[in-house]
């Protein structure tokens, strides 16, 4: 039976030697290297995501942009989307290799009208001018002091204020929208400390930084992070850009209508030539 | 002197070295750390900066391609429109003459009636074609042009502008003007978000006929009734000019090739009138890069975030161009050059294009901007 002064003369003499601090040293400084290791990893895959996902996102809004107004479908404000799925898809697969290291990737092409003021404005006049005048279908007056109004600005103004009307309201853009869950070796939650405030708002709770933007289709201003309701989706990046214009046929207009008439009767054929 | 003797012992062996070496080593990881990640979030930033700016950039091109193609409509209209009112003054002299000739024999007995009502009808006949029809042309062309230039310079520019303002607000900047509803940002502790400031020139001389009724000699010598006159009332073949450049005494684009040392080269006239490049500069100051201090690992409070108070830029050019930038001119049998500009503008269209370029074009007149948008 040791007695308590050579327990505790033992335990000084083995604290005391070399050997002992070493193995005392390495069991603090292994899970704090660990610790580290294991957070550099989750960084860079993170951050290495959240670019690729901006690369990506931009690179189809790009080729949306072009590719919606030919192969679009304004009636469902859909994008083709086969530009979307190709190049942002394939960017992300083949060539950053995203989808490999993270998991499932989101992407979405929307098309929609371009929605302010202006337009809903116009939107409105061109609606009235047609004899559609909104919250009046039922007043057959209204509708057509509406149309013989829309027809003599058309008049007026050579087809160029139908032209505005019709251009306006038709008037889209793009919005692709990439998501991906980024595995993380520790918890997700170990990561809510870097969460940056929303502008305006205290911490979100997640990683990353959350896109702010007016929610056109929501009607009100949102934030992306309030729209990622899967939490397999984390990160949500999503770019905008506007539709370019094919080229817009000319309004037949009255003296072009004209014209073709006289070209039609016989007896008018030399005042043409 | 017991105490100091120990101290030099302690610091002398190398017992504990290690957690002094791992303590530094920590603190310059996370420093690290804390760099890579505020690397990552300027990178990311200036990446949406960049969207920012683009899509503005490009709306606003978009909508002057837009202008653009109503120009050509309406130059294709006004060209009809003149035409049809020269051809109906020709046809107005006839009756004219046909009038003047039944006078002759209105005092005829018994038939000169007859010949009277002739005259009367050849007097409303010549009325309505060449004088009702040359001043109604006449008119419209005036009140017309002046009602596109306004479309043009002043509906399509709001237009434009607003749309990039738009688009830079989505790719998460804040207007200058919001629009519509009210945001949750907070400008109380001064956070200032992406901003997008464009700015273009707007062209005014691309048209069949000038605009302006004041200004340069020229232009108040092609006032669209004078130009109307000179074709109704001479008869002669198609003289109006088709506009008057104010950056210049020439007319239009003139393209020449050249060949030197045995290549062809393209030389573009400086009087370009294509609109000038729509620029955007988006920027973001104050407190939206969230740039994490060292002692944010430990600490989570978010008031106590550095921002960065250097401004962040991107800048993004963007060109309307078209598909016909050259006025047809065709030899009409008095070998006068018809400098019709049909499809000037046509297939007006928008494209992003390097800030440099543009750059160099602003130094070197418009006309180098057409060329360097033709052959981008």
């Amino acid at each position: 039976m040791k007695s308590e002064d050579d327990i505790l003369r033992r335990l000084k003499r083995r604290l005391m030697s070399a050997r002992a601090s070493v193995m005392l040293e390495f069991a603090f400084v292994v899970p704090l290297a660990m610790t580290m290791f294991v957070f550099a990893a989750d960084f860079t895959r993170i951050l290495r995501t959240e670019q690729q996902l901006e690369i990506a996102t931009r690179l189809a809004a790009d080729v949306e942009s072009h590719m919606a107004n030919y192969y679009g479908d304004p009636s469902t404000n859909k994008c083709p989307c086969s530009a979307t799925k190709n190049v942002a898809k394939g960017y992300l697969v083949d060539f950053a290799h995203v989808v490999k290291g993270t998991g499932k990737v989101y992407i979405k092409g929307d098309c929609m009208a371009v929605s302010n003021p202006l337009t809903f404005v116009l939107t409105w006049v061109a609606k009235t001018m047609s004899g559609n005048p909104p919250g009046a279908e039922k007043n057959m007056f209204l509708k057509m002091v509406a149309k013989i109004f829309g027809k003599l600005m058309d008049f007026i103004t050579f087809g160029t204020f139908n032209y505005l009307t019709d251009v306006v309201p038709h008037d889209r853009q793009v919005k692709i929208t990439t998501a991906a869950y980024i595995p993380t070796i520790l918890p997700i939650e170990a990561y809510s400390f870097f969460s940056l405030p929303k502008r305006g708002g205290g911490g979100n709770g997640d990683i990353g930084v959350g896109q702010f933007a007016y929610d056109l289709e929501g009607g009100s201003v949102t934030t992306a992070w309030n729209l990622t309701v899967n939490p397999k989706r984390r990160h949500r990046v999503y770019c905008y850009m506007p539709v370019i214009d094919s080229v817009p046929i000319a309004p037949m207009t009255y003296i072009r209508v004209f014209k073709s008439w006289c070209a039609k009767q016989k007896f008018l054929k030399g005042l043409l030539e | 002197m017991e105490l100091i003797r120990k101290m030099r012992e302690r610091i002398a062996s190398e017992n504990g070295s290690v957690g002094v070496v791992v303590a530094l080593v920590i603190f310059l990881v996370m420093g690290m750390l804390t760099m890579t990640w505020n690397t990552a979030e300027i990178s990311k930033t200036k990446m949406r900066l960049q969207n920012a700016a683009d899509s503005a950039a490009l709306a606003h091109a978009i909508w002057q391609a837009r202008g653009m193609n109503v120009v050509q409509n309406i130059n294709d209209e006004m060209y009809e429109g003149l035409s049809l009112a020269c051809r109906l003054r020709k046809y107005a002299e006839g009756f004219e003459t046909a009038a003047q000739f039944a006078e002759m024999f209105a005092n005829v007995p018994y038939v000169g009636w007859v010949f009277k009502g002739i005259a009367i009808a050849m007097h409303v006949l010549g009325l309505l074609t060449g004088g009702s029809a040359g001043w109604m042309a006449a008119r419209i062309c005036k009140y017309f042009l002046k009602i596109i230039a306004g479309m043009y310079v002043y509906t399509s520019s709001i237009l434009g502008l607003w749309n990039a303002q738009q688009l830079a607000a989505q790719n998460e900047a804040d207007p200058l003007a919001r629009l519509g509803s009210s945001s949750s940002l907070d400008y109380g502790d001064w956070h200032f978000g992406i901003y997008a400031l464009g700015m273009s020139y707007p062209f005014k001389d691309a048209f069949l006929l000038p605009l302006e009724e004041s200004g340069k000699d020229e232009v108040k010598k092609e006032q669209p009734w004078k130009a109307l006159y000179k074709i109704t009332g001479a008869g002669e073949a198609w003289e109006i000019k088709p506009y008057v450049s104010k950056r210049g005494d020439k007319e239009g684009i003139k393209v020449t090739k050249e060949k030197k040392d045995g290549k062809e080269t393209t030389k573009v006239d400086e009087n370009g009138v294509l609109p000038g490049p729509t620029v955007w500069l988006s920027f973001k100051l104050g407190g939206n890069i969230h740039t994490l201090p060292i002692d944010g690992f430990w600490n989570t409070d978010d008031s106590k975030r550095k921002t960065h108070k250097i401004p962040f830029f991107a800048v993004a050019a963007a060109q309307c161009i078209t598909g016909d930038v050259i006025p047809h001119s065709k030899k009409t049998e008095k070998g006068v050059v018809n400098q019709r500009p049909s499809g000037f503008g046509a297939g007006a269209t928008a494209k992003l294009v390097p800030v440099s370029q543009m750059f160099y074009s602003w130094k070197k007149g418009s006309g180098y901007a057409v060329d360097a948008i033709i052959y981008h």
